[in-house]
């Protein structure tokens, strides 16, 4: 996947002179002058749905330590490389960490800063103040992360990051969710994936959940990251170190697990519910499930519905025939 | 019986090596250091003429360069 | 010309060629571990992150898995690189198959480090004992200890104030980029200005190297020195830090490096203490050869005139060494290329690539986002220039005539290509010519044929 352009262009004229003529050809190269090819900005956006993992099968501060031993490793590669972790929450989205502000940092230099008492704080602050949002309304079925709030906050970062000038790391983005797909966040969602695509920020997502997670399937494979759900959840910890450690330009020569059948399904605009057949606005491409008289995103006026015309010649013939 | 001189073999551009030859030619018969001329870009010449090539090259590229009247 | 270039030889083949038992005592430090796991290649990062928690053997073939089959090659690279280190230890099991490890100290400290964190193994001194100079001092004083370093390195006769680096010291350093004949003032070598063209991580890692190496002619140990320096390079700018924290042999080398402008000695009423500097923190950072984010001060202009924003008397040295100085401002040289200039450097062995790349990477600011940074007729010239020193081309040969036969003439003429001797070759009237180096070979042929 090529990584967003963050080397810089030098133009380099090269001759080539035989013993008769010299010609100048100016050539315009990619020249990696300050940033070696492996520094990333890795932005983590963990789920802390509390309904998902008070019934899942593995602690969420087991979890945690793997996650953190992971950031760690991340720091630990390259003295430039930055993480920031958004947390997704059932009612909000947070800033948890980011090892670019010195307050997070133990020490000024690129070392690794002590970030668990941190980040552990922020953590809790932002679970709490989560559920005070919220209103304990569904029953059953665990209810959804609010995961396209957090993908967004990632990106504005990241977008941030890269009108900081010409030196800025490859950004990334890493999922780690277990929550269900909330329907309900589909245009939302597909927007922040174009989005993505666009600035050439791959997300890879690690989902934990019992079933694969349709928008984030989509969501790597359209910006070209790798979607992982771990077979075994004790040792993911070298899932972690093994596939989503690979920086973007190593990406290229590591073989990585590669998506075997996309969930492209669409909720439709109107419900926002998981459908498979529909109708689509032909001018802004919206999905709805039944027919509208008007798009509701662009307001273009519909003809009618196949169905009725055929009906309605059906009925004329029928008052034909009779 | 194969042939085999000693030498030097020079290979220039086309204007050097007319160059080369003029300097040839303005020495007197004695002097003279060219002993094949190859085709136009090439040249085969006395082994000891190296440095007086060489200098004689400098100084016209010398001659050539444009000097501000002060 | 020939073409000499300075290896700014990278630390890391300095320590993958220390013996085994001093790399291993290497390894003990958490923080070489650091340092020396930032300094690999990607590839070879992420295979110490894989094997980090794998305490049994990993056959040789399922690490090939893990690349890609085009990409073989980088593969064996990184792997070659990890056993030089000694970080991969190899392994040949029952069925003859290779099989690899992490070496067991280094992958402890590494998990250490992921799970705890770093220590510094000394605090800083609480900040009310000791008054600390602000950042920006602290880097004017880190360049311009350098720079007299550097200064004191090229001509003797520039300095202001008597050096406190000993002689010996001096001597060290200046060999190979000095070279003194008798009754002659020092002289820069080839390498010596490829050095001052070098970028200043570039530079420093040189001198460390050859301070490294000349520690054992003093009887320190070369892996205590190696690992004190990396230490040094995780402790935070401009913090101070008690010298009685060090022992006897850290003591002379923090003295060392103060000359050179790494940390900055202050004494107070009770107790000493010393101030690393930018220039030690970046050591760790550039240890592979990706040079460091200096702010650039040089403009060229398309008329030839260079205008370089700064006061360093280092700089106008070397901008000396190819361009010809007009003024000396306050703040502002200014000088020009011309040919008489660039036609000094080439003599001094400088190729037009070094100055080019010279100038492209101390860009101004302003410049350096245009494309191209150094305007193309500048650098079109400057080549032109290099290669118009070369337009002719002599080598000793032979020439050969007088064939009896065609088939002698082909022979001839493929025995001579064998030996990469054939320099021209006339099939009509059978004649060619040889380099020299292969005129006894071909001779040799055609005596043997008869």
């Amino acid at each position: 996947m090529a990584s967003a352009p963050s080397k810089l262009y030098t133009g380099s004229s090269f001759f080539l002179s035989d013993k008769n003529n010299t010609h100048v050809f100016h050539s315009y190269s990619m020249f990696d002058f300050v940033i070696a090819d492996d520094v990333s900005l890795l932005v983590v956006l963990m789920d802390t749905n509390p309904f998902f993992w008070s019934t899942f099968s593995l602690q969420f501060s087991d979890f945690l330590s793997h996650v953190l031993t992971f950031l760690n490793s991340i720091l630990l590669l390259n003295q430039l490389n930055q993480v920031v972790v958004i947390a997704t929450g059932r009612n909000s989205c947070g800033y948890i960490y980011d090892s670019s502000t010195t307050s997070d940092h133990g020490l000024e230099t690129g070392t690794m800063p002590a970030l668990s008492s941190n980040l552990l704080l922020k953590l809790e602050e932002f679970v709490d103040k989560d559920e005070q949002l919220g209103k304990v309304d569904s029953e059953g079925a665990i209810a959804s992360s609010l995961l396209s709030g957090s993908l967004s906050m990632a990106l504005c970062y990241i977008q941030r990051v890269f009108r900081s000038g010409p030196l800025h790391p490859q950004p990334r983005i890493l999922c780690l969710h277990g929550s269900p797909d909330g329907p309900e966040q589909y245009v939302a969602i597909m927007n922040a994936i174009f989005s993505a695509q666009r600035s050439m920020v791959p997300i890879d997502s690690c989902y934990v959940g019992s079933n694969n997670s349709a928008f984030l399937q989509q969501a790597s494979y359209i910006t070209g990251g790798v979607y992982y759900k771990p077979p075994q959840l004790d040792g993911i910890f070298q899932y972690f170190s093994t596939i989503f450690a690979t920086d973007l330009h190593s990406r290229t020569f590591l073989r990585l697990p590669k998506s075997v059948g996309v969930d492209f399904r669409a909720s439709c605009f109107c419900h926002k519910q998981t459908i498979d057949m529909g109708y689509i606005c032909s001018v802004c491409l919206s999905i709805f499930c039944e027919h509208h008289k008007k798009c509701s995103t662009c307001g273009s006026v519909f003809g009618q519905a196949q169905a009725d015309v055929l009906s309605a010649a059906n009925r004329k013939r029928k008052t034909l025939d009779t | 019986m194969v042939n085999a001189t000693k030498g030097l073999f020079i290979s220039c551009d086309v204007p050097m090596a007319q160059f080369i030859i003029n300097m040839n030619a303005s020495l007197p018969a004695s002097q003279k250091f060219i002993i094949h001329i190859l085709d136009d870009t090439h040249m085969f010449v006395q082994p000891h003429v190296a440095e007086m090539i060489r200098s004689g090259i400098s100084d016209f590229r010398k001659q050539n360069s444009y000097e501000k009247p002060t | 010309m020939p073409q000499v270039k300075i290896i700014a030889k990278n630390f890391m083949d300095m320590v993958s060629s220390l013996p085994a038992m001093k790399l291993d005592k290497l390894y003990e430090n958490a923080f070489i571990c650091e340092a020396i796991l930032r300094s690999l290649q990607p590839l070879a990062k992420k295979y110490v992150l894989q094997m980090l928690y794998i305490d049994t053997l990993v056959a040789a073939k399922l690490m090939e898995e893990w690349v890609l089959p085009d990409w073989f090659s980088k593969h064996r690279v990184a792997l070659d690189r990890l056993l030089q280190l000694r970080i991969f230890t190899e392994t040949v099991d029952r069925k003859k198959e290779k099989m690899y490890r992490i070496n067991s100290t280094f992958q402890k400290n590494l998990q250490k480090l992921l799970v705890h964190g770093e220590v510094l193994p000394r605090e800083p001194m609480p900040p009310n004992t000791v008054r600390l100079p602000s950042l920006e001092d602290l880097e004017a004083y880190a360049l311009a200890q350098w720079e007299f370093f550097l200064l004191q390195l090229i001509s003797s006769n520039q300095a202001e104030r008597s050096s406190s680096i000993s002689s010996a010291m001096l001597k060290v350093f200046k060999r190979g980029l000095l070279s003194q004949r008798d009754k002659e003032a020092p002289k820069l070598t080839e390498s010596g200005f490829q050095f001052l063209l070098m970028d200043t991580n570039a530079q420093l890692w040189y001198i460390i190297r050859e301070y490294i190496s000349n520690s054992e002619e003093r009887g320190v140990d070369s892996a205590d020195l190696i690992s004190f320096l990396l230490e040094l390079s995780f402790h935070v700018t401009g913090e101070a830090y008690n010298l009685n924290t060090l022992n006897d042999v850290q003591r002379i080398t923090i003295k060392d490096l103060a000359d050179l402008g790494l940390v900055k000695l202050q004494q107070g009423r009770k107790e000493s203490w010393f101030i690393p500097t930018k220039l030690v923190t970046n050591l760790s950072a550039s240890l592979t050869d990706s040079s460091s984010r200096k702010q650039g001060f040089v403009v060229v202009e398309t008329n030839f005139r260079m205008y370089a924003y700064s006061t360093s008397k280092l700089l106008c040295e070397i901008l000396q060494q190819f361009a010809s100085l007009e003024y000396q401002l306050p703040n502002l040289i200014v000088s020009a290329i011309t040919k008489d200039s660039i036609y000094n450097a080439f003599e001094k062995g400088i190729t037009a690539d070094q100055i080019i790349s010279f100038l492209q990477q101390n860009a101004h600011p302003r410049v350096a986002l245009r494309i191209p940074s150094v305007p193309e007729n500048v650098t079109d010239q400057i080549r032109l220039w290099e290669s118009d020193r070369n337009r002719v081309e002599i080598t000793p040969a032979h020439y050969y005539d007088e064939f009896p036969s065609r088939e002698v003439f082909e022979a001839a003429c493929d025995c001579a290509r064998e030996w990469n001797g054939l320099l021209w070759e006339d099939s009509k009237k059978m004649r060619m010519v040889v380099k020299a180096e292969a005129h006894m070979h071909v001779r040799e042929y055609l005596r043997r044929q008869k």
